[in-house]
């Protein structure tokens, strides 16, 4: 593995390891139906961050003027703290993967891998053993010489990340590289780019429409919807905090309830027409409040000492595999997510009068807006 | 449940459809071929009507000196014809395919203008053009133009070029900009991308295109009889000579060169579909 693990090497100073490996600031950009409106990212040194956002959101377009492909109309893209506006694509060490991986077809695969190199003209002996060590890497040595018009997604898919990864990129962008694979694959794909990652601590943004896979790899995520930037964080301070009605719903906080909050002396408590739910924390006045399905429990006999306790009746199930999904009338709609193994134990069906139950500190609760 | 009278109408309401398209295309493709054998059938029926074997003649005229005058002259012009419209129409293409310009519409319109116009409006256009100030200033700083060889090759790129330039440019609207923007990351300035990637990977489209403008050229008739004359020996294409042959009477000589041009589309239509040419052509 000798050699690849200077592949993303960062021989920067110690200015350029202070400042955000990539940042935009305030950017703006229209190109037909799809804009991006006053944009705000960064991007931290060997951080993996996923742009996470519905089909259409704009997420493409910010990705391609990081790239350098489309220049902002306002605003600005730092590379290593530099302005990088005016600088072409060319110029700027960023790897790109698109969507369709863009192999080109004239060209087999090894001559692929090796295409930002021999343009770099690095010597012979030096492009054909990175080739061959990132061939290794990524599990592709055996297709090498063949061409790629006849390869599987994930073969495409390890190809345009061989090629990217081969000219020793400061950031890799990857354009929702798994969305064109089947789940199998992309679960083994996701496990191997997040490997990939930590093994050359390279820096990857990567725009996804997919929480699933979002989670999988990312180190902080963004989620943009109308070409706007909605929410930064972790995972999980996105899964469990959501700050706004679209985040909560794209997250699938099945729960998103509008009510109004006053504080109390047993916490929080939020009023939903008749009912009232306790939380842990947040502000007063009109909020909504989200519960996520999976905090939710389904009781059959229920006593008092639980907290949040409601009592309602089972409207429908969905099957989603491992889980269900259980829908409750308790005055208001709640969904949980239960174990296959803990449905079957409850024995529920349609129509029956359960009690549920979550603890305050599962309610999150944030400004109706 | 639908019964099974009715399932039968309706199985025999959907073949009847079908049968009628076909029949319909069936006349057109045996339309198209009488007119086309029409040739054929003449030269035959001239031996069966004693007019002495339209086929000797035929064959004769194959061998005639003049005649191979044309064949050449048309080849040569034709190709230098497609060898410029590459030159300008590649470009062209690509600067349709990948930019919005600002009045797209009306440069659309202009490029198609040849395709649509009659082709003497072409030829009648250059001629005027040559007797302007701008033309009579060419014809001084370039040379003679107008009814000599050179003008041919004139009269054919005006015509043949927007031709070449949409079959080319449906090539790099299918080719999409991705595989630019991914050699442009790699490293490739827009002109390096354009020859390692956009040209290596749009060469079957700009060689059907540089099909599609030879054949158009070596057809071109109407643009030539009036800019470069109808002159024996000198501006003698092959369509001039079919022209000039026939208004005298020459209709087996005539026909040796509508085979000869009807071979040549044939082949060219092959190549342009084997070499996966798309797109509206005229």
């Amino acid at each position: 593995m000798q050699g690849i693990g200077s592949i993303i090497s960062a021989n920067a100073s110690e200015k350029e390891s202070r400042c955000p490996r990539i940042a935009v600031r305030d950017l703006s950009i229209r190109l037909g139906d799809f804009a991006v409106h006053a944009a705000n990212l960064a991007v931290a040194r060997g951080e993996y961050f996923v742009l996470l956002g519905p089909t259409g959101a704009g997420k493409t377009i910010l990705l391609e003027c990081i790239a350098g492909l489309y220049h902002p109309q306002k605003g600005e893209v730092l590379v290593d703290g530099v302005r990088a506006n005016e600088v072409p694509p060319e110029q700027r060490g960023l790897g790109y993967l698109p969507q369709d991986y863009a192999l080109f077809p004239h060209l087999d695969v090894e001559r692929n891998i090796g295409f930002g190199m021999r343009l770099r003209r690095h010597p012979r002996a030096e492009v054909e053993r990175r080739v061959r060590e990132l061939a290794a890497l990524l599990g592709i040595t055996h297709l090498l010489h063949r061409s790629t018009l006849h390869l599987s997604g994930g073969e495409k898919q390890r190809v345009a990340l061989a090629r990217a990864l081969a000219i020793e990129p400061k950031v890799l962008l990857l354009d929702e590289p798994l969305s064109a694979l089947d789940e199998r694959t992309r679960e083994g794909l996701c496990v191997e780019l997040r490997r990939l990652h930590e093994e050359l601590g390279s820096t990857t943004v990567h725009v996804s429409h997919n929480f699933e896979e979002t989670l999988a790899v990312a180190d902080r995520i963004g989620i943009i919807h109308e070409g706007r930037i909605r929410q930064v964080g972790t995972p999980e301070e996105i899964f469990r905090r959501p700050n706004s009605e679209f985040v909560a719903s794209f997250v699938r906080s099945d729960n998103i309830l509008r009510g109004r909050a006053r504080k109390t002396t047993r916490g929080l408590l939020v009023s939903i027409g008749e009912l009232e739910f306790l939380a842990a924390e947040g502000g007063e006045g009109e909020v909504f409040m989200t519960v996520r399905p999976e905090d939710i429990e389904i009781l059959k006999e229920a006593s008092a000492d639980h907290p949040n306790l409601r009592k309602g009746w089972v409207i429908r199930f969905m099957d989603k595999g491992a889980l269900i999904k259980v829908e409750i009338d308790v005055g208001v709609l709640l969904v949980a997510l239960l174990p296959r193994r803990i449905f079957r134990a409850l024995g529920l069906c349609p129509g029956d009068t359960v009690a549920v139950s979550f603890p305050p500190e599962a309610v999150h609760v944030f400004a109706a807006t | 449940m639908v019964s099974a009278q009715k399932a039968r109408f309706a199985d025999l309401n959907n073949k009847a459809f079908i049968a009628l398209l076909g029949a319909i295309l069936l006349l057109f493709l045996t339309a198209s071929a009488l007119v086309l054998l029409s040739n054929v059938w003449y030269l035959a029926r001239g031996a069966a009507e004693g007019r002495g074997s339209g086929w000797a003649l035929f064959l004769s005229s194959l061998r005639d000196p003049e005649n191979h005058f044309a064949i050449r002259l048309s080849i040569i012009t034709a190709a230098i014809t497609t060898a410029i419209s590459m030159v300008v129409g590649i470009p062209c293409a690509y600067v349709l395919s990948r930019y919005r310009l600002p009045g797209s519409k009306l440069i659309d319109t202009i490029l198609d203008l040849p395709i649509v116009v009659p082709p003497p409006v072409m030829g009648i256009s250059l001629l005027i053009l040559f007797q302007t100030a701008l033309g009579v200033w060419l014809e001084k700083s370039t040379g003679e133009w107008v009814y000599t060889q050179r003008g041919i090759v004139l009269a054919q790129f005006f015509i043949a070029c927007s031709f070449g330039v949409r079959a080319i440019k449906v090539t790099f609207d299918t080719l999409g900009r991705r595989h630019e923007d991914v050699a442009r990351t790699l490293g490739c300035t827009h002109l390096q991308a354009f020859f390692r990637v956009v040209l290596p990977m749009a060469q079957s489209g700009i060689l059907a295109g540089a099909v599609m403008t030879w054949a158009r050229a070596i057809a071109e008739f109407g643009p030539i009889l009036f800019f470069c004359g109808a002159t024996r020996w000198k501006t003698e294409v092959m369509p001039i000579a079919m022209f000039l042959n026939f208004s005298v009477g020459n209709i087996e000589q005539s026909i040796a060169l509508v085979i000869i041009m009807i071979s040549i589309s044939v082949v060219t239509l092959l190549t342009f579909k084997k070499l996966g040419g798309r797109g509206y052509l005229w």
